[in-house]
């Protein structure tokens, strides 16, 4: 620290930082410091200006100020400032004495400056540097005043220059000294103020590690090594832990002589580094004199100073640790040992601190919530990503989570279902977890909670279904009004679920159901037949099902049960259980049922094809015509009551549905007992095996005889109506043939009118001919169109014919009756369209359409019929369009009704498009109004026949 | 002046023999496929007497008939068995024509004409 520095910081201590209590010794010896440099200034200053020296006087003023400085200096070092006054002003007044006497009097000024000096320098120098500086003024003046006795000198007169150089010098030799001695004084009590410390410190220091020594003797093991590894020093303790006697040891190699479960190369590694400078630390396994192994905690260090050039010697400090080495292998096996147990449950484990973090958990824990270890780790039970739910399906929060109740009140908490939908998680659970506060520190856990959990998602679900099942099966039962019971032998006592009660009558709700209360109920009729069976189901177990009636009042009501019993493993019946099932609508609706298929004479049979026993019931017999008695129960008795025609198409349509090739739905003929002769409609099922073998076959027969006659008649109508249709076609166009032919005759008969004329002209005469030729063809043309009209046999004539042939052919008699209605007929020949038919009868269809085409125009302005022929995909299509305005959405669907017509009365017979849909019906084709279309189309749709067939 | 006849038929051939069969010096015969040909003509240059077919391509004889003018004779020839006719011709004849029964009709229209 320099001096500037010491005096600014004495300046801001004075101003800013000195407290109150400390100003005035400050005030003091700044009051001093200033009259110690302004006093020899002005003293001195004032006496060499006198003198006529300037220049002495200025430095003197310089010196004395240094004077100052130094003393500041030693002031803030010694800090003794009361002791240092008390001193100064004691010196000050032996010097003023002294300076008196030898100076010549108070009132000389080199007195006055001297007493100035001393008192300054008495402040300045402090109390030796005062006592120094008052002896060395002493001594000058004891031998300035020898000097002068002597004549060595000659004295000095104090109005003399002399005197005050003197004093001067004198001022000057006796600050020095002071000085010096000051100084030396304050570096000699410093160093023996630290001598003294250093010698406390060493003592305590030797006692504290004579301590350490011993202490350290007593239980390490010491040992030092030489260069090479060999042992040069061994403690007793040493001795005592390895075995081995000091004699041994001394000399011998530390890497080998030990060495015990550490290898040689870690060993080296060891020695490497020490030998590097370094210090070691760790554990070594060694081995005893005998064999024995035992751990050693080891720390080695080099103690030789490499650098002063020693060889180097190593000190091993070492301590048995094989006790605690074996409980620390063995707390990590058992830790090993546990976590291995907390690894292998199913059931998860997490330790949360006491924030409910989580710091601890098993592999279960993870698996169950379908986290990683990073997601897991740290989690607090307040995560919002838990999504915890209360088994009600409700949000439970954080703090009601099992292991936050734990922690807040200390109380476990034990099966507590929790529903977990974690945010990030792969899964949903339902888990069932209990929590424990932590009784003791776990992995540096002192307070924390111990939770363990289960996932019973799969359980919950199974609950779930199982109670919704059971839900769904007592709505089932109650729907279905079916009960359970349970007759427990032992105890006589009677369980039931409350739909039996719904379906018992209501006086057995009354007090405990009893077997006999229950028997009361049952109808006299069925009571021995019930009791029978119950007696039979509690002595050997048969089970029972068995409909009986229960009585309450003038109620009766119809019951299905069902018994079972169960045995103990003796298979003694110890039990019945069973169920109830009210079928008292079920009875009725049997009942009429039956009313019903008597009345109706429908027969139910039911065949079994493996056994070939076929049963009946009594409707059967009757439209059989045979009695049950007579009925031998197998097909046989069927086969044998066909008729011969009959019976080879019936049984084959039977065959065949066995067989799954077609639904069995056939009408045979049976022969009755009187000699007559019956028709029979039959349908059936089969009901197959997984092999689909036919095993069962049910069905019903009813008496088709009635329908088969109409049928028969409806056919013979049918035909009468075609035939009369035929008729009516021939007369709509009988006048417009007349005209037909009568125009050609007319021809003709005019052309032979006029050839006798052109007799001469052989080129007009033949032209004639020609003419004749031609109205010859035309009546031909027009006799063969009525010919397929003349055919009265029902022979179809099926055969591949060209579409648009049928179509001309057809023009060629529906011509008269266009052009007798101003109807165009729009048709162009397109390409040949096969199709299989009979062609008088497509001819008629086609004339038909066109008839009533032309009829529907009747009255528009515009008047025509067009005929299309296309292909569409398999189809040949026959669009007939007319220029009305369509038919009506409400009558579309009856146009092919037999008798529907929207002509007036007289005008059409109403068969017309009833026998077109038959004809196309028995082609196979269809007819349909087309709909969306501005003018009415009839579309028919063949068959296409390809054409190899049509070849 | 000779005694102008038309014949209104759709069959071109039919008018060609009724042309060919009742032709001559006191007869002018003028046959009309078209109706609508006919009808313009009639009041430039009307006949004394007209033949119709009833069936005619586009329309009917009588129909016809109804538009020409009343005072002309008009006999209606069909090849159909029975008419049912909107306007009162004179005769109908049927076909195939008896070509005398139409000559007998004619000789006397033209012996009426010259006695007139």
């Amino acid at each position: 620290m320099n001096i500037r520095s010491l005096a600014a910081k004495a300046v801001l201590r004075f101003m800013i930082h000195v407290p109150s209590h400390e100003l005035l010794p400050y005030r003091v010896f700044w009051v001093t410091t200033v009259l110690g440099v302004l006093a020899p200034l002005i003293g001195e200053g004032s006496l060499w200006v006198a003198s006529g020296h300037p220049g002495e006087a200025i430095l003197g003023g310089v010196f004395s100020s240094a004077i100052c400085a130094l003393n500041y200096v030693w002031f803030l070092k010694t800090k003794k400032l009361k002791r240092s006054a008390l001193i100064n002003a004691t010196v000050s007044v032996i010097g003023v004495s002294i300076a008196t006497v030898k100076m010549g009097g108070f009132s000389s000024p080199p007195f006055i400056f001297h007493m100035f000096f001393v008192v300054s320098n008495g402040f300045l120098l402090g109390a030796r540097g005062a006592a120094a500086t008052s002896i060395y003024n002493i001594g000058f003046f004891a031998f300035l005043a020898l000097a002068s006795q002597k004549g060595w000198i000659i004295p000095p007169s104090p109005a003399s220059t002399g005197v005050w150089e003197i004093a001067f010098l004198n001022s000057l030799c006796s600050l020095f000294i002071g000085t010096v001695i000051c100084l030396y004084e304050l570096e000699r009590k410093r160093s023996e103020t630290q001598l003294t410390k250093m010698n406390e410190s060493l003592r305590i220091e030797k006692k504290r590690f004579e301590t350490l020594v011993v202490g350290l003797d007593q239980s390490a093991l010491l040992s030092q090594v030489d260069e090479k590894g060999h042992f040069f020093f061994v403690n007793d303790k040493f001795c005592e832990t390895s075995g081995f006697t000091r004699a041994e040891l001394l000399g011998a190699d530390f890497k080998s002589t030990m060495t015990g479960l550490n290898t040689p190369e870690q060993y080296r590694q060891i020695w490497d580094l020490i030998s590097q400078g370094h210090e070691w630390n760790g554990e070594l396994a060694y081995r005893k004199k005998y064999g024995e192994t035992g751990w050693l905690e080891t720390t080695v260090i080099p103690v030789a100073n490499r650098e002063e050039g020693q060889k180097p010697e190593y000190l091993f400090i070492q301590k048995e640790v094989t006790e605690e080495k074996a409980h620390q292998i063995k707390d990590r096996q058992t830790k090993n040992f546990y976590e291995d147990i907390l690894n292998s449950m199913k059931e998860g484990f997490v330790i949360q601190d006491k924030s409910g973090k989580i710091l601890h958990f098993n592999e279960a824990a993870l698996d169950i919530l379908g986290l990683t270890r990073d997601e897991l780790m740290g989690r607090t039970s307040r995560d919002p990503r838990w999504r915890a739910t209360t088994e009600a399906g409700e949000p439970l929060p954080p703090e009601d989570h099992p292991a936050m109740i734990t922690l807040r009140t200390g109380q476990p908490q034990s099966n507590f279902l929790i529903g977990v939908d974690v945010v990030g998680g792969s899964r949903s659970r339902w888990l069932l977890a209990n929590s424990v506060p932590l009784d003791s520190e776990y992995e540096g856990i002192k307070t924390g909670v111990l939770v363990t959990f289960a996932d019973v998602t799969d359980q919950i679900e199974k609950q779930k279904k199982l109670f919704a099942n059971e839900a769904q099966l007592r709505e089932a039962q109650s729907v279905a009004q079916i009960g359970s019971w349970h007759f427990d032998l032992q105890t006589q006592q009677i369980r039931c679920t409350e739909e039996m009660f719904n379906i018992f009558p209501p006086e057995l709700s009354q007090g405990e159901l009893t077997f006999d209360k229950l028997a009361c109920t049952v109808h006299p009729d069925d009571q021995s037949r019930w009791m029978k069976a119950v007696a039979l189901c509690k002595s050997d177990g048969t089970p029972y099902v068995l409909k009986r009636r229960l009585v309450s009042g003038d109620k009766i009501t119809w019951v299905e049960g069902r018994g079972k019993a169960i045995k103990d493993r003796n298979g003694k019946v110890i039990a019945l259980y069973g169920t109830c099932q009210d079928i008292t609508e079920r009875m009725q609706l049997e009942q009429e049922n039956e009313f019903i298929i008597d009345a109706l004479n429908i027969g139910i049979w039911k065949f079994d094809p493996v056994s070939n026993a076929l049963s009946w019931d009594k409707s059967m017999y009757s439209l059989y015509g045979i009695d049950a008695k007579d009925f031998r129960g197998a097909y046989e008795a069927w086969e044998n009551s066909l008729t011969e025609e009959s019976k080879t198409e019936a049984v084959k349509d039977l065959q065949a549905a066995l067989r799954g090739e077609k639904e069995f739905n056939t009408t045979f003929e049976i022969k009755t007992k009187d000699g007559g002769t019956r028709h029979i409609g039959g349908k059936g099922v089969v009901i197959r095996n997984e092999k689909h073998e036919p095993i069962k076959m049910f069905g019903l027969n009813w008496d088709r005889s009635e329908e088969v006659r109409l049928e028969q008649s409806l056919t013979i109508v049918r035909a009468k109506s075609q035939q009369n249709a035929k008729l009516v076609s021939l007369g709509e166009m009988s006048a417009g043939i007349a005209h037909e032919i009568n125009n050609p005759l007319a021809i003709i008969s005019g052309s032979i009118a006029v050839l006798e004329k052109y007799a001469g002209d052989p080129e007009k005469f033949k032209a004639k001919t020609e003419i004749i030729g031609r109205a010859v063809d035309r009546i031909a043309k027009i006799v063969n169109g009525l010919r397929k009209f003349s055919r009265t046999t029902d022979v179809k004539n099926y055969g591949n014919h060209d579409l648009n042939r049928l179509i001309e052919e057809s023009l060629v008699l529906t011509d008269t009756k266009a052009k007798r209605h101003a109807t165009q007929i729009i048709y162009e020949l397109g390409e040949s369209a096969i199709i299989h038919c009979d062609e008088v009868e497509i001819e008629q269809v086609i004339i038909n359409l066109i008839n009533n085409g032309i009829d529907a125009v009747k009255g528009n302005p515009d008047k025509w019929v067009k005929i299309e022929v296309m292909e569409k995909n398999t189809a040949v299509v026959l669009r007939v369009t007319d220029s009305g305005r369509g038919i009506p959405d409400h009558i579309v669907h009856r146009l092919f009704d037999p008798f529907f017509t929207t002509k007036m009365v007289g005008e059409g017979t109403g068969l017309g498009l009833s026998i077109v849909k038959g004809i196309l019906d028995e082609h196979k084709a269809t007819i349909d109004v087309l709909r969306g279309e501005p003018h009415t189309c009839f579309e028919i749709r063949f068959e296409k026949v390809v054409k190899a067939h049509a070849a | 002046m000779p005694l102008k006849i038309w014949y209104i038929e759709d069959e071109l051939e039919l008018c060609e023999l009724f042309a060919d069969l009742f032709s001559s010096e006191f007869v002018q015969i003028r046959t009309f496929s078209q109706p609508e040909e006919a009808l313009a003509e009639v009041l430039r240059a009307p006949p004394d007497l007209i033949f119709l077919d009833f069936r005619l391509r586009k329309t009917t004889g009588d129909l016809v008939a109804l538009q020409l003018p009343p005072e002309i004779p008009k006999y209606l020839i069909t090849g159909d068995l029975v008419v049912e006719s909107k306007y009162p011709f004179t005769a109908v004849l049927k076909k195939p024509i008896e070509v005398a029964e139409i000559q007998a009709l004619l000789d006397a229209q033209v012996l009426s004409k010259r006695a007139a």
